[in-house]
């Protein structure tokens, strides 16, 4: 039987770091081809800031979460020591994750992951009047676009075929593809129908700010300071089943309020630009198998997406899972194939 | 950040620190250079904790997993500190002093008798690694430093080396500023030399590209040496010189090493009040 051929769709985070761990893990025995509508800059990962910080997936259990969650860092940290660390985006970044209450004070399940997680002292509360506790730790983050150009350099480095198409229905793929990897993350709300993943809508300012050095986190979620390379990102909002794509001024307003609360300095930042992007949620990532069939014809699927707001924090974990299914349904063509034959 | 435990820098430290954090938070810290960093200080083996570890936020030691960020060193600690950038300082400083009305004049000071002749009371002399030139100094000395700047934003720690045995800022450095970071790692007492060495170049380069392997594609902005002076403590204290109608006050602020950001309002407001008690003899001497 011929090579299986692996069509990869959706080029946002989760799309090509999926097509990258496939390549990665079954090396020439299947030719792998990315298919996306959309390209960085225009993903929802660029909206995104792509700190790892985990959200918590009320459908899957904490230990997989867990798992997901430092095979990612795992990864990160090895390419952050290497000298490729300033063209693939990912830089280290300490800060504070604050809270107003102590009853919403919890140690999360990924504190021993992280570097350095501690309670703040009552010094460095100081800085933060409204506020009573807080956790230190030092983290990740994925600037975008360059992690996301990155990984389509090391895709193009393993052989994977990159094309532009818009693809509104798996089945249309089925006689040019015998395993079909659905990253489509939002999109996959039209392009299977999964009624399950609905947008929360967050809105961001990127902003400059070069001397925001440590990132500051409202546990209640909403109101983030993350500095990246260039820009500082300011948030946020969830608003739930939310399309709207396009910036609300006044929105814009509050987020840069309850920043500036936070850091006074960022009355100071400059060049604010406005992004929305569409969280792709579900309660828990849709990571399965599933076979397409239409009379004699058949495509083995593996979907990967519904990561909502915590897709940089596991993407090399699901990927990972992902292309262990990927695994799997090449043995199964091999195994079918070779019944044929007898 | 090394005051070496000497009574009173860990004072000057501790009020320099308390002082700055006051303003953290207000509007003009961005146009003074103020900000928060965090980062760490690496070493070969166990040390004891620093006199500043109370002064600094969230001091702790390194976790292991953190020491697998830099190789070769086995121990560690991890802080958040105050950066002060005096090319906003300065001026920030500059226009405060000109608000309340002190005159400035670009002038060099030959000598303290020069100043007496023009009739001048107290002399505040804050004239650093020059300080020998109105009065010799033997305990001052220059400690040459030589600093690369460069382009890489992507670096959001300080990351202060320490070699037991070849001293305190001759081990690689790096510190990220709001515009550049600075690679540094040279302290050679008793060099003059405010030229650039090639050779001091390429040490800086390869062992902070050792340190941090990413630094490898970061442009190269400018390069700098200057002339830390270097005393074994802080010259703080007063002097009349001259005698009778003639004499002066005179109150010495210098010698503050590699460690001047890191003291200089304590040091301002021990200045000041010798300044005060200056003030208080001479009105009490009026009324005689």
């Amino acid at each position: 039987m011929a090579a299986p051929r692996v069509a990869v769709v959706g080029a946002g985070l989760i799309g090509l770091s999926t097509a990258l761990r496939i390549a990665e893990v079954n090396p020439n025995c299947c030719s792998i081809t990315l298919l996306s509508e959309q390209f960085s800059p225009n993903t929802t990962s660029d909206v995104a800031a792509g700190m790892l910080i985990p959200h918590t997936y009320p459908g899957t259990p904490i230990h997989v979460q867990k798992q997901w969650f430092k095979e990612t860092f795992t990864y990160l940290f090895a390419i952050s020591n290497s000298n490729e660390a300033s063209e693939a985006g990912i830089h280290l970044v300490s800060g504070w994750q604050i809270f107003k209450n102590l009853s919403d004070v919890e140690v999360p399940f990924w504190s021993d992951i992280v570097l350095g997680f501690r309670p703040m002292s009552a010094a460095e509360l100081q800085k933060f009047p409204h506020h009573s506790h807080g956790q230190a730790f030092t983290t990740f983050k994925c600037d975008c676009p360059p992690y996301l150009l990155w990984l389509e350099k090391r895709l193009k480095a393993n052989g994977v075929q990159i094309h532009t198409r818009k693809v509104t229905d798996l089945w249309e793929l089925h006689s040019e593809y015998d395993i079909v990897v659905n990253c489509a993350g939002i999109g996959a709300r039209q392009l299977v129908g999964d009624q399950q993943l609905f947008p929360i809508r967050g809105q961001v300012l990127k902003v400059h700010a070069p001397w925001v050095k440590n990132f500051i986190r409202d546990g209640d979620g909403l109101t983030y300071i993350y500095p990246g390379i260039d820009r500082v990102t300011l948030g946020g909002t969830r608003e739930k089943e939310s399309w709207r794509l396009s910036p609300d001024p006044g929105t814009t307003k509050d987020i840069f309020d309850r920043c500036c609360s936070l850091e006074p300095s960022l009355q100071r930042a400059q060049d604010i630009r406005v992004k929305v992007g569409l969280r792709p949620s579900r309660s828990c990532v849709r990571l399965q198998r599933e076979v397409l069939s239409q009379g004699g014809a058949k495509l083995l699927v593996v979907h990967n997406y519904g990561h909502g707001s915590g897709g940089f924090s596991v993407h090399r974990g699901t990927a990972e899972e992902a292309a262990h299914l990927v695994g799997e349904c090449i043995a199964a063509l091999q195994g079918s194939s070779s019944r044929a034959k007898l | 950040m090394f005051s070496d435990g000497v009574f009173p820098h860990r004072l000057w430290n501790k009020e320099t620190f308390e002082y700055l954090l006051g303003y953290l938070n207000s509007p003009e810290a961005k146009e003074m250079g103020l900000f928060l960093i965090s980062g760490y200080n690496l070493f070969k083996q166990p040390v004891p904790d620093p006199s500043w570890k109370n002064i600094v936020l969230g001091f702790r030691n390194l976790t292991p997993k953190e020491l697998e960020l830099f190789p070769g060193y086995s121990y560690g600690w991890f802080n958040t500190a105050l950066m002060l950038e005096c090319r906003s300082y300065l001026p920030w400083l500059t226009n405060r002093l000109a608000q309340r009305g002190v005159k400035f004049f670009h002038r060099k000071v030959e000598s303290f008798k020069e100043m007496f002749s023009q009739g001048i009371d107290v002399v505040v002399n804050c004239t650093g690694i020059r300080a020998g030139e109105l009065q010799p100094d033997p305990a001052l000395q220059p400690a040459r430093g030589q600093v690369i700047k460069v382009l890489a934003p992507w670096v959001k720690h300080f990351i202060i080396t320490h070699d037991m045995e070849s001293g305190i800022y001759s081990s690689p450095y790096v510190i990220p500023g709001s515009e550049f970071t600075v690679l540094g790692g040279i302290y050679q007492q008793g060099n003059w030399n405010e030229e650039n060495s090639a050779q001091d170049h390429k040490s800086i380069w390869e062992r902070c590209c050792r340190l941090l392997p990413t630094l490898q594609k970061a442009e190269i902005v400018q390069e700098w040496s200057g002339l830390r002076p270097a005393r074994p403590s802080v010259r703080l204290e007063r002097e009349s010189i001259g005698h009778g109608r003639s004499r002066t006050e005179v109150i010495h602020n210098y010698g503050h090493g590699g460690f001047g950001i890191t003291i200089h309002w304590g040091c301002a407001m021990a200045a000041a009040r010798l300044l005060g008690n200056i003030l208080q003899e001479k009105q009490s001497q009026s009324h005689l």
